[in-house]
């Protein structure tokens, strides 16, 4: 699979009469996307905002962050399953809006959190205070219950998403990028002489406000399986979590995978990139044998000399991390796994809710307990009622004059487990 | 598979919370303290029992959380020693938040039902597993 990612450059957001790009400024019409997000009768208003870099502008509570995107060759649309048809994606043309995203907001729990700051201490701990962010805070009618609410602001961020991205379809890209996976044999005869190195990702999936969603399947449903690294570029993958924000990853982590972007980077210089293997995260401990019990046997039936491990989360997917590991290191593979920490607040607590000798090999994101005072913000977009009964979060941590104290969990992509963020640790 | 639960979740007592899943006992514990509820697990895995969900379930973190809903075999067998290791570091993980956790946490009732919700959404995806077959 061929696929040209051409990025449209994206300085500036404005509000305008009709959504349109202009010379690398996007311009939002709160008509056409208030019309767009309220066909949907879960949702009784929409408040259309723009949040740009350098802004005293706090954004909370986050649920998604999604770039706006468009196939414009090759099979299928972005957000396949979902917005698009059921059609395998991850060949041809897309475009993208580079440096602009859609922000979706709303308490859809009363300890909701996710913060973005796009000025200040906070903003150097999230990438989304480099974008130029069009934020919907999306208030559901009355009584409705906390997953249709859920999947109400969901479905409105990705909606929008797609509609900004459409505007970049007749659009000359300012750069184009090349990322190609050929079928497995050609593939590992292209490099013979390369180590063969595949990736596997693992994807949150415990519940509500705890999802991820591959072409539209609820991947607690799924097991393991292999998808080319273009798939994921089109939108393949797509995030329905939130909770514990700075090690969840948004639909724009997905769609802009740092580890696969490295992997393509090295691809036929150091390594041979061979695709990616799936995997969940689920409660059930049978579930969580059976899917790393696949990851390890793909590992071996692709081939494989190598794996990277990134997990998503917390607590129980520490499990499921070392299973994998274990398992493919059993294979005779060889394991780089990428997590991130909670290690008490001073960090010298054990990181990890699971722990192996094969795991020796580790890459951090960051120790999540880590605290940080966000100063007052001139504007906030979306909330703070619930600041102290965030995850990170305590009793007193909004304080009177509007500045927060509390463990960096509470920003968005903080400690990012697919290296998506400045955080991590080194030994020496 | 029939099982066992054991919770502080008043939400799983409800009438109709668990009428699709074949449910051998909800093992109720009236308290806010998780960790209580994870020692409770570790006693029955000594007897025997053995760990169908992870007890380190959801972002939320323990303790920020009041709430824990475990599943567990019906029948005591043998000692499981990886049910045992799992149960034994989520008991130490969560005492660590414990100790994080140095100002007292006031919950509204109506975030605690929030909480319960969460819990049992993630109790409820483990069930379906185990109720599979």
């Amino acid at each position: 699979m061929r696929l040209e990612l051409g990025e449209i450059l994206i300085s500036d957001v404005q509000f305008g009469d009709v959504c349109k790009v202009e010379n690398g400024i996007l311009y939002v019409s709160k008509e056409e996307i208030s019309a767009l997000v309220l066909e949907d009768e879960h949702i009784k208003s929409v408040e259309i905002d723009l949040a740009k870099p350098g802004e005293e502008v706090r954004i909370t509570p986050v649920k998604d962050v999604i770039q706006p995107r468009v196939k414009v060759e090759g099979k299928g649309g972005i957000f396949p399953g979902v917005i698009s048809e059921v059609e395998t994606v991850g060949e041809g043309r897309t475009h993208v809006l580079q440096g602009a995203a859609v922000v979706t907001c709303g308490k859809i729990v009363g300890f909701q959190e996710g913060i973005i700051d796009m000025t200040g201490p906070g903003a150097e701990y999230t990438p989304f205070s480099k974008l130029n962010n069009v934020v919907m805070v999306i208030e559901p009618v009355e009584g409705l219950k906390q997953h249709d609410y859920e999947r109400a602001a969901r479905m409105a961020g990705l909606k929008t998403a797609a509609f900004l991205g459409e505007l970049a379809r007749d659009l000359t890209p300012d750069k184009i990028d090349v990322y190609e996976t050929k079928p497995l044999f050609e593939q590992a005869n292209e490099y013979p002489d390369l180590p063969k190195v595949g990736y596997v990702y693992m994807l949150q999936t415990q519940g509500l406000l705890h999802d991820t969603y591959v072409y539209g399947v609820d991947a607690k449903k799924i097991v393991p399986t292999v998808l080319y690294p273009t798939e994921i570029m089109d939108g393949a993958i797509l995030s329905g979590n939130c909770v514990s924000a700075c090690d969840k990853n948004t639909t724009y982590h997905h769609l802009n995978n740092p580890i696969i972007k490295s992997l393509y980077a090295q691809h036929g210089k150091e390594i041979n990139f061979m695709g990616v293997i799936i995997t969940n995260e689920n409660v059930y401990l049978a579930d969580k044998h059976r899917s790393s019990n696949w990851t390890a046997k793909f590992t071996k039936y692709l081939g494989l000399d190598g794996a990277i491990v990134s997990q998503e989360g917390f607590g129980n997917p520490d499990t499921d991390l070392i299973m994998n590991c274990k398992k493919i290191e059993a294979e005779g593979v060889k394991t780089v796994i990428v997590t991130d920490e909670y290690a008490g607040r001073d960090g010298s607590s054990q990181s990890l809710a699971d722990a192996d000798p094969a795991a020796n090999a580790v890459v951090t994101g960051g120790n999540a307990n880590q605290l940080i005072v966000l100063p007052p913000m001139k504007k906030v977009i979306g909330m703070l009622d619930y600041t102290d009964k965030i995850a990170g979060g305590f009793a007193g941590s909004l304080r009177p004059d509007g500045s927060i104290e509390a463990e960096i969990q509470v920003i968005t992509g903080a400690t990012n487990e697919l290296g998506f963020n400045k955080l991590t640790a080194q030994t020496f | 598979m029939k099982c066992k639960v054991i919770t502080n979740n008043a939400k799983l007592l409800e009438a109709d919370a668990l009428k699709t899943f074949d449910i051998d006992e909800v093992i109720y514990m009236d308290t806010l303290d998780i960790i209580e509820v994870m020692k409770t697990v570790r006693n029955y895995i000594h007897k025997g029992h053995k760990l169908l969900t992870h007890p380190l379930s959801g972002s939320v973190k323990p303790v920020e959380t009041p709430f824990k809903s475990v599943a567990i075999s019906v029948d005591p067998a043998t000692l499981d020693m990886q049910s045992l290791s799992i149960i034994g570091d989520a008991i130490l993980m969560a005492e660590k938040f414990k100790r994080n956790e140095n100002r007292a946490l006031t919950i509204p009732e109506s975030i605690l039902d929030d909480f319960r919700l969460i819990d049992y959404d993630l109790i409820r995806s483990g069930l379906e597993g185990i109720n599979n077959f």
